[in-house]
């Protein structure tokens, strides 16, 4: 019974309609972009409560400081410039059915990487000048870095997936032609985030 | 077992692709892994650092564990392969004709996860009530027995956190995977490889849960409460939260899986209002999950953080505060109660309705209160720091909002007994853990109301009391209606029907046996006995031994389940494709379920209760009952 049901419909009647399609690849980034928010929220909200209590008044010891300002500017600049080259990318895609300007991709990647190779080095830099035990100022300032450098390695990786797909010419594929809009909420959302636990280190 | 997996891959090169990629070679691989980083983190960190090898050691297991098992194929085909999938391909990811051997490989079909989910909850269960029994045993008479205090509190806490993963996973993960698509009219989930990720993630954290045993195990009970978690020398603690983090991803990919499976693939008439309850239930739980578990994540990044580089999140001479970590874990903490019990009552209203041949009663009055108890259960996590002094001004609003869930709870119980009322109630196996869950629920509620309650919480918290209020809403309720689950959709998922009189057996000695034991444990709670003590002083000696007693019973019906399966899976009858003559979709198709469930996808016309006027009688489910409101659908 089953075999000749599986038979009969292999090749085309089963596959998802393109709406269908398209409301799951949302679906599924948007609930992931949830998600990762409640994780940010709880680094601002354990940065933020740790400082209101200031417990032992060792919140924050003499000489502790943040990442230095022109570096993080310089980064932020770098991820701006990122989501730019990638919001054209796909405005050139969806308008040229799925013929988009590569380089605006390329140039997207590139400023994303210089982005994580220049926080991953703020991360290394900052865990070189503060002295451990580190006081909870200094936890949570590495965690910020931190994460922020695995949400922008994740991006990179995401990335050169992308970069793979579009030098093979699969970025055009009927019924696949979502795929730069969706995967730039995820590109979109890493910058945004970022940026924001930037902003909130300088301010804690 | 592995040594011999290789010696035949070199021997026979037509198994290799059997072998790889599936669970053997994610095995060999995880290990290779794990030793690989252990070198690396070891030559790099001079001085020592038992935590940082530990910690990256497991990390090389779950990474190479899932190149083993073939989890990155599909990411590098997205990126790098010529072109997409094809449908064949599709189906071989799937386990068509792969027999057996497709529980063992990286399979996407929502039905082969969901028995994989099935068999490692059971497996979970089976575990953690052994270490009940070794509590229990323990705790039978005042004084050390068996067990050191460090090694009493590692079971404790290895018997907590184990039946909490697997009452988490326990209805969403088996039923959720293998029946709410089908109830849907979907062919599968909306990411069938995100699907068999989460799953796996659960199986490639076992080992690291258990080799917390070898590593010194972790003293912090269940809950993992710094800043004792970041203090504990052995690197068990770090085990621990490993498992947590690799948990915490996995229900999220499944949340977000099951959410959007229900948002874009019900079939055609199958609108919002027509979802059958037990969807419902099943995306209020992981909606709830995919909201709350992210901030545990967080919690034991930074106990591991503590841990292995010594920051302070959580050490007060250098500014961390213990609150931190209690606010983090309660604003999952207290969700994860109602992610464990909303699919449990949904599945309650789904089952009573189909026994009682009549609709859900109040049906839309039900599904309020269930999203009710959603929406209040993130605000009420304060009520677990009463007595901390974390935010004593709050205490107040708190013991309000979660007085305030008791309402839409009551709402529960009438719908339920609204739907038994006047009904013919086909007294079966299901219907008789729903009918305990009833009893047990009533009393698990009423006491929570006294821990909800600040003058009384004074007196009562972190005393035997809690331990039993608990057991009561999660055992006694929950894990019930999960067993009235297990009985009703067995007999679809395997095939066979699970034998009646050895289900009613099971039945009774766990009710007898769970009340006795933790009625109990309520009055030696109410005598004043604390919990997580290793021994028993000898004021609470009797109440401790009639608890002791009892849960031989509990004992007595684990095995009689084990034995049930067994034999059913040998020699059972065969079931019925309509086993009750249910009328949600998942009776409607063939037992076995075929590879994509529906030849033609169903048009569903209205509820699935339409039961007409209450005549049901045992002999309905003979197929006498109409066939499912629905028509064949027009491919399009
Ligand atoms: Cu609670």
């Amino acid at each position: 019974m089953s075999t000749t049901l599986e038979h009969t419909h292999e090749e085309h009647t089963h596959e998802l309609a393109p709406h269908i399609r398209i409301g799951r690849a949302r679906a599924g980034v948007l609930m992931l972009i949830l998600s990762d928010t409640m994780s940010i929220l709880a680094i601002l909200a354990a940065g933020g409560y740790l400082n209101a209590l200031n417990t032992e008044n060792a919140f924050r010891a003499s000489g502790d400081h943040a990442a230095g300002f022109v570096p993080g500017l310089l980064l932020a600049i770098a991820l701006v410039v990122s989501g730019l080259g990638y919001y054209l990318w796909a405005r050139t895609t969806r308008k040229n059915g799925g013929n988009g300007l590569p380089l605006f991709f390329i140039l997207s990647l590139v400023f994303m990487l210089v982005a994580l190779v220049g926080q991953t080095w703020v991360s290394l830099t900052l865990n070189r000048d503060y002295v451990s035990p580190y006081s909870a100022y200094e936890s949570v300032i590495t965690l910020i870095s931190w994460f922020t450098a695995v949400h922008l390695l994740l991006a990179v990786i995401i990335g050169v997936l992308l970069l793979g797909r579009i030098t093979r010419n699969r970025v055009k594929v009927v019924g696949l032609n979502y795929v730069p809009e969706v995967v730039g909420y995820w590109w979109f959302y890493t910058i945004i985030g970022s940026i924001l636990l930037w902003l909130f280190s300088l301010v804690i | 077992m592995t040594q011999v997996s290789v010696t035949t891959e070199v021997k026979r090169p037509g198994i290799i692709h059997r072998l790889f990629p599936s669970v053997v070679s994610g095995i060999l691989l995880g290990i290779v892994g794990a030793v690989v980083f252990n070198v690396i983190t070891n030559a790099i960190t001079q001085d020592n650092n038992q935590d940082a090898t530990v910690v990256f050691s497991y990390v090389g297991w779950i990474l190479f564990f899932f190149v083993g098992i073939g989890a990155f194929n599909g990411v590098w085909k997205w990126g790098f392969g010529r072109a997409e999938a094809t449908t064949a391909e599709e189906l071989e990811l799937a386990g068509k004709d792969q027999g057996l051997w497709r529980y063992f490989r990286y399979t996407t079909d929502h039905k082969v996860v969901g028995m994989q989910y099935l068999a490692t909850t059971l497996f979970l269960f089976f575990l953690g009530s052994l270490g009940a029994f070794m509590i229990r045993l323990e705790q039978s008479q005042p004084g050390a027995l068996f067990f050191n205090p460090s090694t009493y509190n590692t079971i404790v806490g290895m018997h907590g956190i184990l039946m909490i993963v697997a009452s988490i996973i326990m209805i969403s993960g088996p039923f959720g995977n293998f029946v709410l698509p089908i109830m849907i009219g979907a062919r599968d989930m909306a990411f069938p490889r995100l699907n068999a990720l989460s799953y796996w993630l659960i199986f490639s954290i076992i080992p690291v849960f258990f080799s917390t045993i070898f590593l010194g195990g972790f003293q912090t009970g269940w809950t993992g409460y710094a800043p004792l978690s970041v203090q504990t020398l052995t690197p068990g603690m770090d085990a621990y939260s490993i498992t947590i983090i690799v948990f915490a991803v996995s229900t999220t990919l499944a949340a977000l899986n099951i959410i959007t499976t229900v948002m874009v693939l019900r079939t055609r008439g199958m609108t919002w209002g027509r979802l059958p309850i037990f969807v419902w239930g099943v995306i209020l739980s992981v909606l709830l999950g995919l909201t709350a578990f992210p901030t545990f994540l967080m919690s034991q990044v930074m106990v591991l953080m503590d841990r292995v580089f010594q920051t302070s999140f959580f050490i007060a001479a250098y500014g961390g505060n213990n609150w931190l970590y209690e606010h983090l874990f309660w604003f999952m903490g207290h969700p994860e109660v109602y992610v464990i019990a909303l699919p449990s009552m949904a599945v309650a209203a789904e089952i009573t309705s189909v026994f009682s041949r009549k609709t859900v009663y109040g049906r839309r009055m039900l599904l309020g209160s269930l999203i009710t108890i959603c929406i209040l259960s993130v605000v009420v996590w304060g009520h677990h720091l009463y007595t901390s002094g974390s935010a004593t001004a709050l205490n107040a609003a708190y013991m309000l909002d979660t007085e305030l869930i008791s309402i839409p709870t009551g709402f529960f119980f009438l719908a339920l007994i609204g739907t038994f009322w006047r009904g013919k109630v086909w007294v079966t196996v299901p219907v008789l853990f729903i009918a305990g869950m009833l009893v047990n629920f009533v009393i698990g509620g009423i006491t929570g109301i006294y821990l909800a309650d600040l003058p009384t919480d004074e007196i009562l918290h972190g005393g035997m009391f809690v331990t039993a209020h608990f057991h009561f809403t999660l055992v006694g309720s929950m894990v019930f209606g999960f067993f009235a689950a297990f009985y009703y959709w067995f007999p679809k998922m395997v095939g066979k029907r699970l034998n009646p009189r050895l289900g009613t057996l099971h039945f009774w000695l766990f009710m007898i046996g769970f009340n006795g034991t933790f009625l109990s444990l309520f009055f030696a709670g109410l005598q004043g006995e604390p919990r997580w003590s290793a021994n028993v002083a000898p004021p609470f000696a009797t109440a401790n031994l009639i608890a002791s007693l009892f849960a031989i019973l509990i004992a007595a019906s684990v095995f009689v389940t084990i034995y049930n399966v067994i034999i059913t899976l040998r020699s059972g009858e065969r079931a019925d494709a309509n086993e009750w003559g249910g009328k949600t979709l998942e009776w409607s198709v063939p037992t076995p379920v075929p590879l994509e469930n529906f030849e033609h996808l169903p048009v569903v016309t209205s509820t699935p209760y339409d039961y007409g006027t209450p005549e049901p009688h045992p002999s309905d489910a003979e197929g006498a009952l109409e066939p499912a409101p629905l028509l064949p659908q027009e491919e399009s």
